[in-house]
């Protein structure tokens, strides 16, 4: 595992230093590939915002007690150039994502598959050049 | 012909007159201006016959000290800082010396400035709940980047006008055209302008509600509207006026307004102040591994 | 956790890109033809070339030739097309990294992958051009003894200061332009009556060039983005930057005696020639030279304030320490 992520940041090692090429290595220091997560909760805030953005959620545990869990996703810059705004996915709109937690083990993870609760996924995942396939944001 | 004189004659014991002069020939008088006062002004025009904003400009009143009328003082840890850490006095910049806060927004006030040096970064957005974001080198956000003592220089164009502020190389986009609504929160707002004869009219909003106005814990929340004036008064001088509007925070709107000055110095330019690696220890310490005993 | 690119939905996300690709293609002619392209310059209201807009340089080329292609500076256009297939797939495959290998979001979900973010095909081998080679030229004896002296990158991290300037937010953009398949890799030009504002979006890190001719800083002035100055030549931007601080040179060079000399210059509607010459005598023997197509992209750049919202580096930090615990 470890040498399939060296040998991925090594690849693009031609590029120019003041690319943030880190940013994998960066992950894999934050998020702890040996604990993935799968939580179903509604969402409770969503901030756009860089470096990367953050979607909150309420989720319901097994016992009916309530536990607020954060989830990284990336920059919005290009979402927002597609017309992606703070307003695209409502407080209250449930959904599943699958991670891994935090190192810290704090109830934070990365969010790595990101759907809603009818099983679209989020945002632009099947998009195409040209709009050969559609958008699957939620609507506004 | 005859020139406007204002003569004063005196006649001296020795019969000497003695006769001072003043000649009016034009708007700018030979005589000192009064503080306060601006002469009528036509600003040159640039290509799109709006006014030429562009150059380096610079606040020079204590607002981000405290908006308010506010006495000297010492400053944090005067015991190590002795003058080099006190502020300055200032007269308020808010028209009717008050923010009209709503009581409870009041309370919150109050509760900025007791811990406007408490710092508390945790990996999400209660790293904001305490402590100056200024302490902490995040952008000073709108109006206050306008008032920090730094200067910023316009860039002009028909369709964008850029503001670059020299604190933390923070950047406003007015949008001159294609006038929208933001479609995210961000620390500098999002900028749609247009001219009002010689006026630059800016109108943002959009803001992430973590910034504050200034050191003494003046804040608002996300529905922070803020329309700013901006006037050549002078070929070195802008005068500038914001009407800032929070109904979360404020029970109506309130103004503030001060000239800014064209910087002259030769060759002046920005130059950096990135405040980044100057503040890692303070906010970053308290998760530095710890030798083990 | 993630298939690999299904083959006949990449054949056709190459197909489109190609297509828009083609005029940068076909503009493109050996060598250095750019003083000479018939395009007709369209001025700002100040007379000057107008190099207004958003640009990205996203891009596949590597920085140095591979040694395959020896001096051969452009590809045919079967070559063109297998790279830019090639590079599609590996950019997929960077965002995908995670399956099962690396903790990491789904990038193609904020549309953050290269084939979603108007990267180009180009016919150049390299973005190199000089030395003739296509590379680096060689490291004077003293570059290598300071290379050998490097601190290596961190495996712990016990302060901010194991991470990199780009963890820690504090600075990116060059100069020069990055290049890469990387995301947020857009420029924003504005031209003012006697300044260019040159706006990166990765960090909203923002250069101002002025035209009037004024002197360099002194030496004891570094800002992190150096200290341009701007000319034009003809329809060419020419900006030169001095001044730089250590650690944000290109290549770690010296900041003390590196000299970058930036070339804009419009070659159609779409496509701006970005063409640089990195000369450091105490690093490389000779300057080189490198050419970046940036391409019309749609705009806006949205604030990209990295310090404010650094959650990366406090949860770096507190899984160390929570790590120590264990």
């Amino acid at each position: 595992m470890r040498g399939a992520v060296i040998s991925v940041v090594a690849c693009i090692g031609l590029l120019l230093p003041s690319v943030p090429v880190s940013a994998h290595h960066a992950f894999a220091a934050t998020f702890d590939i040996n604990k993935p997560i799968v939580l179903k909760g509604r969402i409770t805030k969503v901030e756009l915002m860089n470096p990367h953005s953050w979607f909150w959620l309420e989720v319901e545990n097994p016992d009916g007690t309530k536990t607020e869990w954060g989830f990284e996703g990336g920059s919005p810059n290009s979402l927002i150039r597609r017309g992606v705004t703070k307003s695209s996915l409502p407080v209250g709109t449930e959904l599943i994502v699958t991670g891994y937690q935090a190192k810290s083990g704090q109830n934070k993870g990365v969010g790595v598959n990101i759907t809603l609760g009818d099983g679209r996924k989020l945002f632009f995942a099947d998009d195409m050049p040209g709009g050969a396939n559609s958008a699957t944001s939620p609507a506004p | 012909m005859r020139k406007r004189l204002h003569g004063v004659v005196v006649a001296g014991a020795a019969g000497a007159v003695i006769v001072a002069l003043s000649c009016a020939m034009g708007p700018l008088s030979a005589q000192a201006p009064t503080a306060g006062q601006f002469p009528p002004y036509q600003p040159p025009r640039g290509t799109d016959g709006n006014p030429d904003v562009s150059g380096f400009w610079q606040a020079f009143v204590t607002a981000n000290i405290d908006l308010l009328d506010h006495d000297a003082q010492p400053g944090p840890t005067p015991e190590t800082m002795g003058a080099y850490g006190a502020w300055p006095a200032g007269q308020g910049i808010v028209e009717g010396g008050e923010i009209p806060y709503r009581p409870e927004a009041l309370a919150r006030k109050q509760q900025n400035a007791d811990n406007r040096m408490t710092v508390n970064i945790s990996s999400d957005a209660r790293r904001h709940e305490t402590g100056d974001p200024e302490l902490k080198c995040y952008r000073p956000g709108v109006p206050r980047a306008t008032y920090m003592p730094f200067p910023f220089q316009i860039i002009q164009s028909q369709q964008y006008i850029l503001i670059v502020h020299e604190y933390a190389n923070a950047l406003r986009t007015i949008y001159m055209d294609d006038h929208k609504e933001a479609p995210a929160e961000s620390w500098m707002g999002w900028s749609n302008g247009r001219w009002d004869g010689n006026t630059l009219v800016v109108d943002t909003a959009g803001f992430v509600p973590y910034t504050w106005f200034d050191r003494a814990g003046n804040h608002h929340s996300d529905a922070l509207r803020v329309v700013e004036r901006y006037t050549p008064v002078s070929p070195y001088h802008l005068m500038y006026e914001a009407t800032i509007e929070d109904p979360k925070v404020f029970t109506r709107p309130w103004k503030i307004r001060f000239p800014l000055y064209r910087r002259m110095e030769q060759n002046v330019q920005l130059l950096d102040f990135n405040c980044v690696p100057f503040t890692e220890e303070l906010l970053y310490r308290h998760l530095r591994r710890q030798p083990t005993q | 956790m993630k298939d690999r690119l299904n083959p006949s939905f990449l054949a056709a996300v190459v197909a489109v890109v190609l297509s828009l690709g083609s005029a940068w293609v076909a503009a493109q002619a050996p060598p250095a033809s750019s003083a000479s392209t018939p395009w007709s310059v369209v001025r700002t209201p100040h007379g000057q070339p107008d190099l207004q807009g958003y640009w990205t340089s996203l891009s596949f080329t590597p920085l140095e030739r591979p040694e395959q292609y020896g001096t051969r500076e452009f590809l045919t256009d079967q070559e063109v097309e297998e790279i830019f297939k090639a590079g599609i797939q590996r950019s997929y495959d960077l965002t995908f990294a995670n399956s099962a290998d690396t903790p990491v979001y789904d990038a193609t979900v904020y549309a953050l992958d290269a084939w979603q973010n108007g990267v180009r095909p180009n016919r150049r081998t390299s973005l190199i051009v000089d030395p003739p080679n296509g590379r680096l030229p060689p490291l004077t004896p003293e570059a290598q003894a300071r290379r050998g002296r490097a601190r290596p990158p961190q495996e712990t991290f016990n302060g901010p200061e194991d991470l990199g300037t780009g963890v820690r937010c504090f600075t990116f953009g060059g100069p020069p332009i990055p290049a890469g398949s990387n995301y947020n890799q857009n420029t924003f030009i504005l031209q003012g009556k006697d300044h260019v504002v040159l706006e990166y979006e990765w960090g909203s890190v923002t250069r101002v060039v002025p035209l009037d001719g004024r002197p360099h800083l002194s030496r004891n002035i570094r800002p992190w983005r150096g200290d341009s100055r701007g000319r034009w030549d003809g329809d060419t931007l020419v900006v030169e930057t001095t001044n730089f601080r250590p650690s944000v040179t290109p290549q770690n060079s010296n900041a003390a005696t590196l000299r970058l000399t930036e070339r804009l210059t419009r070659i159609d509607e779409n496509t701006i020639e970005y063409r640089y010459t990195v000369d450091d005598p105490s690093t490389w023997a000779r300057p080189w030279t490198a050419i970046i197509p940036l391409s019309k992209v749609e705009g806006p750049l949205f604030e990209y304030a990295c310090h404010e919202g650094n959650n990366g580096l406090v949860n770096i930090l507190e899984g160390a320490r929570a790590q120590e615990k264990r």
